[in-house]
């Protein structure tokens, strides 16, 4: 027997990539035309039943992204053709549940082999699922609704007592002028969540959105509002998977989160894309007083991906954390990273990532750390760690720090290499093989980002690291 | 005349941080001409030149410096080009400072540098820019390392100018290195806007980058430190590090220090510290009956005094201290 196959099969035991490349027929699924017309916009506004002010948002948002140049950085996108993109696709028979048995079969079994209606009953506060275009499940438990939580798809909020509140924050943190793919989101958004969380209160275990994008050629715009008031906390938790497919599909979703006067937001995402996908995601949170926003990020899927999520420091003693972990390999072109913006006095930032390239995989860090005037003692401590694990990868480290202040603390650490022979020699001679050995210490790599999540979900993130690293040596 | 774009990041970013490039208006890149002269140990003086080519033969090792004095009473442009033999080695001190001298002009300096270490040969090269307001200086230097070679660099920027330094140095040999020391001193209005590129393809090659810098006043500053680690070159390792001390409330302070690699076996490190001084520092010398103004005073001046002791050369360290 091939020894190699022996370690393959010891490694991935307890996983199975074909879990996220499983694929329903979308044939009698509901699509619109492929590109992005007026006529377009205007019926998917008109499938929505949108309020008057979000289809002239969505018009206007149309008209900002043609006329907005595509950004002169980053990973190429050429491979992504607008005119080739579904902007919506509706699941056959879809209606929004609140339990899983009314949620068409095909689906459920989806949601079913993805593990999230086991998680719901085990671990989870609420759960809501997308499925292409539309959300197809959302459920809160009912302690948590009693605390006045609100977990809603964000279109059903739109039509009841909330639409003021949306309107109010709705792409204010993220506007459509901010780049050309955030001004497609405002045009063609669909699906997504909304939160809100009451003054005081604490959602004790976590709220997850699951997003799944089946069609192949589709774009997902998911669009997640929460708001966090004074003193209260939330774990937020978002996962995404796509079958693979052999043309292009593009995720476009916009995150923004308003953290309120001493309140906390932990918002942890796992990303598991197919590797066709071009994940242009956008995320923000806006910070109060004393408050404090927690971003996990675990980056293993998509073919490109720009996602940089960005915190505004926005009153005295706020605080923003980042801990990221991004994979690239074969065919990949990640390019992760955050922004921090302090503009209040004594704000404080950490960013702590680690990225591991292998194949002809590319990984890029980049960051922007921005301190204003008005940000007297603040504090900004970065540290990026990168792991190159064959001389076919690429891993690029692009921080920017730009202040403005004198009553500052600001540190920058880098680093780049490989696994140290030692480190190997030392695990094989306690009896691992050499790929067993890089596994481990690669899992110990990102284990920055693993010990922040839940249990199982640090499981799944580590499972895919092995996944990953199957068939590295060499 | 059209603009001059220099300083541009190999890696770009995010466009509204500005820092990709820098635009400089009025002037162009030059035409490459050529008028050979052997550079020793004697001193030369180039004034409004046009293109100087400079040789150090083969196995030349001089022992004293070479200085290169660039008096301007107007406005000059100056290309130069220096070709260290095999085995050669030489220090050459190229001083500005005389800019501030005797005139309170407007003055504009531009300066394309050439130099090409062949194998073996070591070239340390200790820039001095000095300049009052109303002075633009531009220095574009671009650096060739062979097998073994060494170029090492010690600058210094003082005064309320306009800096504008690109200098990228490929280090092509193996074990080819490059050393860059540098310290600045920026008040007033004035601007420093520096990129150093080390672009690693021999084997083993080793970059080096260390910047020590005070900002005061309404003094603004851009460093651009990139390692660029290209396929192939195996062993190669880069650090660069940025301390920088900012005075007053009224600074700006763009750092941005990138590694880009494509080599497996390969070690790149960057750190950057900005800010004020640490609490325990700054409380320890109050307690010893300095005012808090009068700390900072010393330790501003204590990192430009701690680069001018490491230059060799007892004649240059002398018109430094002069100066400041």
């Amino acid at each position: 027997m091939n020894t190699e196959n022996v370690t393959e099969k010891t490694i991935v035991s307890d996983i199975n990539r074909s879990v996220y490349d499983v694929r329903n027929e979308d044939k009698d699924a509901y699509r619109f035309a492929a590109g992005l017309t007026e006529e377009i916009v205007l019926q998917l506004s008109q499938e929505k039943n949108d309020p008057e002010w979000m289809r002239d948002f969505r018009l206007k948002s149309l008209e900002i992204y043609n006329r907005t140049d595509m950004v002169e950085w980053g990973p190429p996108i050429d491979g992504l053709d607008m005119e080739h993109i579904v902007t919506y696709v509706r699941p056959k028979d879809n209606k929004m549940s609140a339990t899983w048995d009314e949620v068409p079969v095909e689906i459920k079994n989806t949601f079913d082999r993805l593990g999230i209606p086991q998680a719901e009953r085990e671990s989870l506060a609420g759960v809501g699922a997308q499925y292409d275009s539309e959300l197809v499940y959302h459920n809160v438990r009912k302690e948590v609704e009693e605390q006045g939580v609100i977990y809603s798809d964000l279109e059903s909020a739109l039509h009841g007592p909330y639409e003021e509140m949306i309107r109010q924050h709705f792409m204010k943190l993220v506007p459509p002028t901010d780049h050309k793919f955030s001004a497609l989101h405002g045009a063609v958004w669909s699906g997504g969540s909304f939160v809100y969380v009451p003054k005081g209160v604490s959602v004790e275990i976590p709220l997850q959105s699951y997003f799944r994008l089946n069609a192949p050629g589709a774009g997902q715009f998911e669009h997640t509002l929460i708001i966090v008031e004074e003193g209260a906390y939330l774990h937020f938790i978002e996962g995404c998977s796509a079958p693979k497919y052999n043309v292009a599909n593009l995720h476009a979703g916009c995150v923004e989160l308003f953290v309120g006067k001493n309140a906390v937001m932990r918002y942890s995402t796992i990303e598991n894309w197919s590797k066709n996908m071009y994940n242009l995601n956008t995320k923000r949170a806006i910070v109060a007083e004393g408050g404090k926003v927690e971003w996990i990020s675990g980056s293993f899927g998509s073919h490109v991906s720009y996602l940089y999520p960005m915190s505004i420091l926005n009153g005295r003693g706020a605080k923003a954390e980042f801990t990221g972990v991004t994979f690239a390999s074969e065919g990949q072109d990640l390019d992760t990273g955050c922004k921090m913006v302090h503009n209040a006095p004594d704000t404080s930032s950490y960013i702590n990532t680690r990225s591991i390239s292998k194949a002809d995989g590319i990984n890029t860090f980049r960051s922007s750390v921005v301190i204003s005037r008005d940000a007297a003692g603040s504090k900004s401590s970065a540290s990026c760690e990168s792991l190159i694990l064959d001389d076919e990868a690429r891993s690029d480290t692009i921080p920017a720090m730009d202040i403005k202040c004198d009553e500052v603390d600001v540190g920058h650490e880098a680093k780049i290499g490989r696994i140290s022979d030692e480190a190997i020699f030392y695990l094989m001679s306690r009896g691992l093989s050499e790929q067993e050995a890089r596994a481990l210490i690669v899992s110990g790599f990102a284990d920055n980002v693993s010990k922040e999540l839940p249990l199982e979900y640090a499981v799944e993130m580590n499972n895919l690291i092995r996944l990953e690293m199957v068939g590295s040596i060499g | 005349m059209s603009d001059l774009v220099i300083n541009q990041l190999p890696g770009r970013t995010f466009a509204w941080l500005g820092v990709n490039e820098a635009v400089i208006s009025g002037l162009e890149p030059y035409e490459a001409l050529h008028e050979k002269k052997e550079l020793s140990e004697e001193i030369l003086c180039t004034r409004k030149a046009k293109t100087e080519v400079y040789q150090i033969p083969e196995g030349c090792k001089p022992g004293k410096p070479a200085y290169l004095w660039f008096a301007y009473d107007r406005s000059a442009e100056n290309i130069i080009e220096i070709r260290a033999g095999r085995d050669s080695e030489i220090t050459i001190v190229m001083d500005h400072s005389v800019l501030l001298q005797g005139t309170e002009k407007s003055l504009e300096g531009h300066l394309v540098t050439k130099i090409s270490v062949e194998d073996r040969a070591k070239v340390k090269l200790i820039e001095i820019r000095k300049a009052h307001a109303g002075v633009r200086f531009v220095d574009e230097l671009h650096v060739e390392c062979g097998e073994r070679a060494g170029f090492e660099i010690t600058q210094l920027f003082l005064g309320e100018g306009v800096f504008y330094q690109d200098l990228h140095c490929d280090l092509k040999g193996y074990e080819s290195t490059f050393l860059a020391d540098t310290a600045y001193l920026i008040g007033k209005q004035g601007k420093l806007d520096i990129n150093y590129v080390a672009t690693h393809y021999g084997k083993k090659s080793v970059s080096d980058m260390k910047l020590n810098g005070v900002l005061r006043e309404q003094a603004d500053k851009i460093f651009r430190g990139t390692i660029d680690f290209k396929h192939g070159c195996s062993g190669a390792s880069g650090t660069e590090k940025e301390d920088v001390l900012l005075m007053d409330p009224t600074v700006g302070n763009k750092t941005v220090p990138l590694i880009l690699c494509q080599e497996e076996n390969v070690s790149g490190t960057h750190g950057a510290t900005i800010g004020r001084l640490g609490k325990d520092l700054l409380f320890y010398l109050e307690s010893r009956g300095m005012t808090k103004a009068e700390v900072y005073e010393m330790m501003a001046r204590a990192r430009i005094d701690a680069l001018v002791k490491r230059i060799a050369d007892e004649r240059t360290r002398s018109a430094i201290w002069a100066e400041i």
